[in-house]
């Protein structure tokens, strides 16, 4: 019986034979240079924050580094807008003092560059690298942050491994993706997630890990809860310029969401020509950091965009539309991502979110059960 | 080789023709998104069972059509074969039972996808002739996987004329569409 040293893959199918000698099938698309060990700790380390956590990421945080003194691996359930990425941030202190070699991985690329930038200013006296597709020349650092797709690279490697948005695509669902996770893995992990279902969290329970649950924003404010507004055919163009007029005139920066990227490069021509100041992003898109990051200095007032920018982006007073949100891609857990996008800043932490469609589909429907849920959990506020 | 229906609209066979100095090429598929992420997945990565994918269902017109022909592969050099254990056109071709000729052998080992357009025209420089091989009076089929310029099999056909076969065909499996 054949098994894979990589990849742990028993499964006949996927096994081949070259000239007798049989070969894994599953994982032959990753090849590349493996990573060396870092041999340059510096055992030392600054956090740099301009603001404080609130009460409850500080209580969490505390949780989360008692944890992993244990040994225990961590799960974070978290509302979007939590405030996800600094609870680990004293963790992640913790162990580059030790002297342990950090991992941060993330399924989607363009949340890699925005976590980099982010850790790069949180830990100014780190090395601090990031791999992904592309850019794979320097493969060691006291801090990796790193697509889920290169952990290949890092064979028993990491002694802390932060895996956020682990119920992402490709990530989610990817039974070899999950075993190259344990396979980098040496220590401990932490998974972070906006959405986890109850079955994955009696799952990880069974396993005696930590398991945090934070059901409250970090400015206490409630999730804003999504309007649906039924159109059919062309009538839902008109109201989406109507309605992009509006924001625009109120200088509020608006995501559109669009399913297809077909659909995106149409949608973007026709609504340019009647809103000024529109751009398209879709995974195709070569140069979209440098759109997205013109969005964020105003050059652009809206953005048509498929589901590249469905998660890690925080933009200040974003506006959403979810253009055809009855289609099949939208799963409960994608919309309320979606959602969790808008009012993510303590000063404008009230923003629209419109599901615009032309029927109400199931989907639709449980995004809003999960996110009105999620808000009567909250105390009262005055 | 059997493929499941969703694999076997993927490879949708067009069999373009078009001449080149006289000679009558075949283009199996358009050099699409899959086409390259299988050829990728064979050549770059080595995944020999793929290779009897690209010609399946349409083996037995090759055959038919290709009797008593001799199949020729436009030549890789021998290190990157060495490093892959095996050469991938050969492969390819192996499952149609048509004889194989190595005539051809290439001195350099750049790949023809790094170099610019200047350099790719002096291909026919790293080309050379196998002495041990006699083509003449013989049907030749030259094949190669990806054709992007053409000047790679100009040169293998310029040669290959010159050493007087009965008739010459050129079949390739997928073929780089024209941008202009």
């Amino acid at each position: 019986m054949y098994k894979c040293s990589r990849c742990g893959n028993e499964d006949v199918r996927f096994v081949g034979y070259k000239k007798g000698e049989p070969y894994c099938r599953r994982c032959i698309g990753f090849q590349g240079a493996n990573a060396q060990e870092n041999k340059q700790r510096t055992h030392q380390s600054k956090l740099v924050l301009n603001y404080d956590l609130s009460p409850e990421q500080q209580e969490a945080s505390k949780r989360i580094s008692n944890a992993i003194r244990d040994r225990r691996n961590v799960l974070i359930n978290a509302v979007c807008g939590a405030g996800k990425t600094e609870l680990v941030f004293d963790v992640i202190k913790e162990a580059l003092i030790q002297g342990r070699q950090v991992g941060f991985a993330i399924p989607r690329r363009d949340v890699v560059i925005e976590i980099y930038k982010r850790l790069k200013s949180v830990f100014p006296r780190n090395k601090i690298v990031a791999v992904y597709g592309g850019n794979n020349e320097d493969l060691q650092g006291e801090v990796v942050v790193l697509t889920a797709h290169q952990l290949y690279r890092y064979d028993k490697y990491f002694d802390l491994l932060i895996m956020d948005e682990t119920d992402a695509f490709p990530f989610h669902g990817d039974a070899l993706l999950e075993e190259m996770f344990k396979r980098s893995c040496k220590g401990n992990s932490i998974m972070m997630s906006a959405t986890l279902t109850d079955k994955q969290i009696k799952k990880f329970e069974a396993t005696g890990g930590e398991l945090i649950t934070i059901e409250k924003r970090y400015h206490g404010h409630p999730l804003p809860v999504p309007d649906i507004v039924l159109m059919l055919g062309i009538l839902k163009h008109f109201f989406l310029i109507r309605k992009l007029r509006s924001f625009v005139a109120q200088n509020k920066p608006v995501f559109v969401f669009v399913p297809t990227i077909g659909k995106c490069e149409d949608l973007s021509s026709f609504v340019t020509k009647w809103v000024r100041g529109g751009n398209h992003v879709h995974s195709k898109r070569e140069n979209r950091q440098q759109i997205i990051e013109d969005f964020r200095r105003g050059k652009y007032k809206y953005l048509v965009t498929t589901a590249v920018l469905e998660r890690g982006v925080t933009v200040k007073n974003l506006q959403v539309i979810v253009f055809e949100s009855d289609h099949k891609i939208y799963s409960t857990s994608t919309l309320v991502q979606i959602a969790g996008r808008v009012g993510r800043k303590k000063d404008a932490p009230k923003g629209e979110v419109i599901f615009l469609s032309d029927k109400k589909t199931s989907n639709m429907e449980g995004a809003l059960c999960e996110i009105r849920a999620k808000n009567k959990n909250l105390p009262p506020m005055l | 080789m059997f493929l499941c229906h969703r694999c076997q609209e993927q490879f949708l066979a067009l069999f373009e023709k078009t001449k080149i100095d006289g000679v009558t090429i075949r283009a199996i598929y358009d050099y699409n998104e899959f086409m390259q992420s299988n050829i990728y997945k064979l050549k770059g990565c080595g995944d020999i069972e793929l290779a009897p994918c690209f010609l399946n269902y349409h083996l037995p017109w090759i055959k038919l059509h290709y009797r008593n022909y001799y199949v020729v592969p436009v030549p890789s050099h021998a290190s990157r074969d060495d490093q892959r254990g095996f050469n991938q056109v050969e492969e390819i071709f192996r499952c149609s039972k048509i004889p194989i000729i190595k005539a051809l052998f290439k001195t350099s080992d750049r790949k023809q996808s790094d170099l610019s357009e200047e350099e790719r025209k002096k291909v026919s420089e790293t080309i050379r002739w196998n002495e041990a091989v006699d083509i003449t009076d013989k049907k030749i089929l030259l094949v190669d996987d990806v054709m992007t310029t053409g000047y790679t099999i100009r040169a293998c056909i310029k040669m290959i004329k010159d050493h007087l076969p009965k008739s010459l065909e050129v079949l390739v499996v997928s073929r780089v569409a024209d941008k202009g």
